[in-house]
């Protein structure tokens, strides 16, 4: 299955500046393992150091967020949507 | 006339003919009418931080009559500020943010009361705070306050409207209370140092104003009881493409704080929760 993956600009430097990026897997977690493999630094940036997606960090599959569904199980299909969002906490200083 | 969503209580008082022909674009739309600039009048609005979120936020709520409007601000004016933070000028520099936002404020509109809270928002002061406020928006730039001001929020049975920003992009949503909260969104903050601030990183000075003015705008919704508020919906702009996304947002039946079995009942020492040192109060900040 090939998905479009979101990418906001706080992670853009990994992805070559590239705002969407197409990435191979049959569920969520395929999906960001083959980001990890494909940009150097991108695992780094969506797991912590057990292997799983922080909670900081929000994963979208067509608007809806991950642990509403099935975690990193959840299944793609050909075309989806995914988005990676992180927290923002800047508005102040 | 006023309903179960009327935030404010109403404000029976007539509008004066200075405040007739200055909202007079608000007062047309049928939306709004007298009634409901009486609503603003009446209405007490918090904002967190006079900064880049906190500036349009308060001046939007301002030019628009909003009667009382709080802000907690401890920082001075720093040049660095000057490229997105629209109450303060050159002239400002050195001085309390809170001071120039005030004047800045009153010069567009004295008919405002603006209620100034000269220091950080803590656990030991946010209840007593927001208590005197119907809706609080949150301008902050920190991950403690963030989820110390959800916290409070939600104990206190009042709205938040919710903003943040980063580079190019910003997000908005309105946590009301029982229908999901930050902690719902991001359960644990980052590891600290982890996601960068806008000084570390960077912003787009006019990204504050497309932020800003979305939460005023959300804030003037909840006051007027109108239109389809931002609960259970997180936006996502993204300025370089200038794409605005949707996601949805739910509660979470395990949410710590508004979930079924909460442990979060008071509120926390948040530094600790966020692993950030305490905030440090300027001294010029400190000896207003």
């Amino acid at each position: 299955m090939t998905v479009s993956v979101y990418i906001p600009s706080p992670f853009r430097r990994l992805t070559a500046n590239c705002e969407y990026v197409d990435a191979e897997g049959e569920n969520i977690a395929q999906v960001l393992n083959a980001l990890a493999g494909a940009f150097p630094g991108f695992g780094d940036l969506v797991y912590d150091q057990n292997r799983e997606v922080p909670r900081h960090i929000n994963i979208y599959l067509n608007s809806k967020e991950i642990h509403g569904l099935q975690g990193a199980d959840t299944p793609v299909a050909d075309g989806d949507q995914v988005a990676i969002i992180p927290a923002l906490a800047g508005g102040q200083a | 006339m006023t309903n179960d969503n009327d935030i404010t209580g109403g404000d029976i008082e007539a509008l004066t003919p200075e405040e007739v022909m200055r909202y007079s674009r608000h007062i047309i739309m049928p939306q709004v009418g007298s009634e409901g600039q009486r609503k603003l009048r009446a209405a007490k609005v918090l904002v967190v931080g006079a900064g880049g979120l906190g500036g349009p936020v308060a001046l939007y709520l301002t030019l628009a009559g909003v009667g009382t409007i709080g802000i907690t601000e401890f920082d001075v004016v720093d040049l660095s500020n000057l490229q997105r933070q629209i109450l303060h000028q050159t002239s400002d520099i050195d001085s309390p943010k809170l001071q120039s936002a005030k004047e800045s404020l009153i010069a567009h509109n004295p008919n405002v009361n603006v209620v100034e809270h000269p220091m950080p928002i803590t656990s030991d002061n946010a209840m007593e705070i927001i208590s005197n406020y119907d809706i609080v928006v949150n301008g902050a730039d920190n991950f403690a306050t963030r989820y110390l001001v959800n916290d409070a929020c939600y104990l206190s049975k009042r709205t938040l409207v919710d903003g943040a920003i980063l580079l190019f992009d910003g997000q908005l949503t309105v946590y009301k209370p029982g229908m999901g909260c930050y902690r719902c969104l991001y359960p644990d903050p980052p590891p600290p140092g982890l996601v960068p601030s806008c000084a570390e990183a960077g912003v787009l000075g006019a990204i504050t104003g497309i932020v800003g003015s979305m939460q005023a705008t959300e804030v003037f919704k909840q006051i007027l009881n109108i239109g389809e508020p931002m609960v259970n919906r997180l936006l996502l702009i993204d300025a370089l493409s200038m794409q605005f996304r949707e996601m949805k947002l739910r509660r979470d039946p395990n949410c710590p704080l508004c979930g079924e079995r909460p442990t979060v009942t008071e509120l926390i020492d948040y530094d600790a929760f966020c692993g950030s040192p305490p905030i440090e109060v300027p001294m010029a900040a400190a000896s207003n």
